[in-house]
């Protein structure tokens, strides 16, 4: 029997195929994320996380320390100030970025912690950001429970 | 119960098919023919072609039209439906043996009975074609 | 362990798109190119490695099974290596302990990646913690940008101007090199004046996107003998990894890379790697990169690598050259670059690096790093046993 091709297509050579993935997960927070983050929401506080081994104070929480691999114990308050470590201008766009750039995306250690927090600096001239600088967190009214929480940092003088 | 966080997003890529692949779309698209590549080394004639011979490792350039019918090697019924099904649930996966190859082709069929490991079935071209697997909307049994 | 040593290699021509093959094509081309280059036939190989970036890029999950076909693994062992940026480098580690461990005796190694198949900043994006940093989505080019901001702060006689230095050598180095993406020269002026990416890294600072694939053949000492006049033998390696988010990280002398160096140099039985070495290959994605690695991979001391590239001794006619193939500036398929950096090493202590051969060189160094500068990987090549 015949067969019935439908009425032919032309064109150029094809020379790729295009397509795309859609992905939608669902990224569980885990019990040191969550109670993280409802500090942060429910009373703006940054908690890092003490190693009973070496006594490093690691942020974000987790069950062991990265450092010496003992278990982490207490939780502890951090405070919501502390100095830049190193800081970038970011001019390019990038997907998920919480602002339009330009924007200034910093390392913060805060006081007490022993690991970088990292966050955007905000109410001050790009060109007076310098390393060493003393900035502190301003909070965000309306929070979810993320880092957005914390709408920038700012500098302390 | 532990809180979640949704992450969602779309990726899109344009995946270079180079000459061979490139050349088998072409051809379903323009008339409707099936190419399968020729290894100078063993013989095997494979459909879906490819610039090399999966056996071997020789390097493949010959193409030769295949088809129009093959020989269904074996039958998968998928009886749930999922995102981006190519046909609706239930609907029936193939590995055909395209007349003149002799590797297997993956692709689909509506469900139905008598289509069974040594049936012969011919493709169902969809309306529109546009360069790619579905340019074939289905196979059907050749009797039909 | 017993002796290893490559007896061949092979490149693609390294591209922005290479639109004319397909991955599997592409793969094929670098892995026929090392076999015949070794004198092999695809079935004279006992096993394969093959290393790349994480899947999104090129948005294929689990590509083992379709790219093993194109180098006729048929009834081989067939293992994927992703280790991030390193991936190639570990690929071409893990090949060299296949060997080594005297399971097998010729193994092919390949690194690959096809950056324009896909949306590299989507893939890159999603290498954070989607919990944490990945809400600031600063890329690669905010993480280095920070790395560079944190060493150029911490050492008063680097400056941006050393960054745009590393540019131009390796650029002119480049056009030496056929394999080569990008292969114009720039001039400091241009490198200065190009446009801000993440401060203080420029546009020209930055490696290009690239699709390419690289790969060797590994083989034991007793066919090693029989297959080459000129093998390159591995005489060291290491690897390091440190935590992400960990306490005392320094990414401007990263622990991880001064370690894997340690461990490579001491297995090698090098002393002073700057006149024990001919030249190195290091993965610079940014051009700071250059200087960081140079003084935490020991070729000189912390806060030196300025005056080390202005007194010219990193050129292709220094006393250590870094980067004579160009580098990671002058093409970067991810997870193929520390392959390529192997390759590349390799082939300078075989003689068989053309244009941009060292004259003389017996032992070559070849580096690479990945993740947020937490892995790097160190490999040691040389032309005696």
């Amino acid at each position: 029997m015949a067969l019935e091709i439908a009425r032919p297509a032309g064109g150029s050579p094809v020379v790729e195929l295009k397509g795309h993935i859609d992905f939608l997960y669902n990224h569980t927070l885990g019990p040191y994320y969550e109670r993280f983050f409802d500090e942060m929401r429910e009373n703006r506080r940054i908690m890092g996380i003490e190693c009973t081994g070496c006594g490093v104070v690691l942020i974000p929480p987790r069950p062991y320390c990265s450092f010496c691999y003992a278990p982490t114990g207490d939780w502890v308050e951090l405070s919501d100030e502390g100095r830049i470590m190193t800081f970038t201008r970011v001019h390019a766009p990038f997907p998920g970025q919480p602002v339009e750039p330009p924007y200034t995306y910093a390392y913060i250690m805060l006081d007490g912690a022993d690991v970088h927090f990292p966050h955007i600096i905000g109410e001050v001239d790009p060109g007076d950001v310098t390393v060493g600088m003393r900035v502190k967190a301003k909070w965000a009214e309306d929070r979810k429970g993320t880092l957005h929480d914390i709408e920038y940092f700012r500098p302390t003088t | 119960m532990s809180e979640t966080r949704e992450q969602r997003s779309n990726v899109r890529y344009r995946w270079a098919t180079g000459e061979t692949v490139g050349a088998f779309f072409s051809a379903l698209r323009d008339s409707g023919r099936l190419l399968g590549s020729v290894c100078p080394e063993c013989g095997v004639v494979a459909c879906p072609p490819a610039s090399y011979c999966e056996r071997c490792g020789a390097g493949a350039t010959e193409l030769r039209e295949v088809g129009p019918s093959g020989v269904v090697m074996t039958v998968a019924r998928q009886c749930e439906g999922f995102t981006g099904a190519p046909l609706e649930a239930p609907f029936l996966y193939l590995l055909i043996k395209m007349a003149g190859a002799d590797t297997t082709l993956l692709h689909v069929a509506k469900d139905d009975e008598r289509v069974i490991p040594g049936t012969v079935v011919v493709p169902e071209y969809a309306a529109d074609r546009s360069g790619t697997i579905m340019d074939i909307a289905y196979f059907r049994p050749e009797e039909d | 362990m017993r002796p290893v040593a490559v007896v061949g290699t092979g490149q693609t021509k390294h591209a922005q798109r290479r639109i004319d093959v397909s991955l599997p094509e592409m793969v094929r081309e670098a892995a026929t190119a090392a076999m015949q280059d070794a004198g092999v036939k695809p079935a004279e190989i006992d096993a394969v490695v093959m290393g790349s970036g994480p899947e999104i890029f090129e948005g294929v999950n689990f590509p083992d099974h379709w790219l093993g076909p194109a180098m006729a693994v048929a009834g081989k062992p067939v293992i994927r290596v992703e280790t991030g940026g390193t991936a190639g480098s570990t690929t071409g580690i893990a090949a060299f302990h296949y060997v080594a461990s005297g399971v097998f005796d010729l193994v092919l190694a390949i690194g690959y990646e096809k950056l324009s198949d896909g949306d590299t900043l989507a893939g890159m994006s999603r290498v954070y913690d989607p919990r944490w940093d990945r809400d600031f989505a600063p890329g690669a080019p905010g993480l280095a940008g920070l790395q560079a901001r944190q060493y150029l702060d911490r050492h008063a006689h680097v400056t941006e101007q050393h960054g745009g230095m590393v540019v131009v050598k390796n650029r002119r180095n480049g056009t030496l090199n056929s394999h080569a993406q990008v292969r114009r020269e720039v001039t400091l002026e241009e490198v200065m004046s190009s446009r801000p990416v993440a401060e203080p890294i420029k546009l020209l600072d930055c490696a290009p996107s690239s699709d390419g694939a690289a790969a060797m053949v590994l083989s034991s000492e007793r066919r090693a003998r029989k297959l080459c006049a000129n093998p390159a033998w591995f005489v060291g390696m290491g690897s390091c990894s440190e935590s992400t988010y960990a306490p005392h990280m320094d990414i401007a002398y990263p622990e991880s890379c001064v370690r894997a160096a340690q461990q490579a140099y001491q297995m090698a039985w090098i002393y002073d790697p700057p006149t024990e070495l001919d030249l190195a290959e290091v993965f610079e994605a940014f051009s700071f990169q250059e200087l960081v690695w140079c003084e935490a991979l020991g070729l000189c001391r912390p806060g030196e690598a300025g005056r080390l590239i202005e007194s010219g001794a990193t050129g292709i006619e220094g006393s250590i050259p870094v980067n004579p193939s160009g580098g990671a500036l002058c093409a970067n398929p991810i997870g193929a670059c520390g392959l390529i950096r192997q390759v590349e090493a390799a082939t300078q202590v075989m003689g068989r690096a053309g244009d941009h051969q060292v004259p003389g060189a017996k032992r070559a160094l070849a580096h690479a790093w990945g993740g947020a500068i937490q892995f790097n990987s160190v490999t040691i090549f040389s032309s005696e046993l």
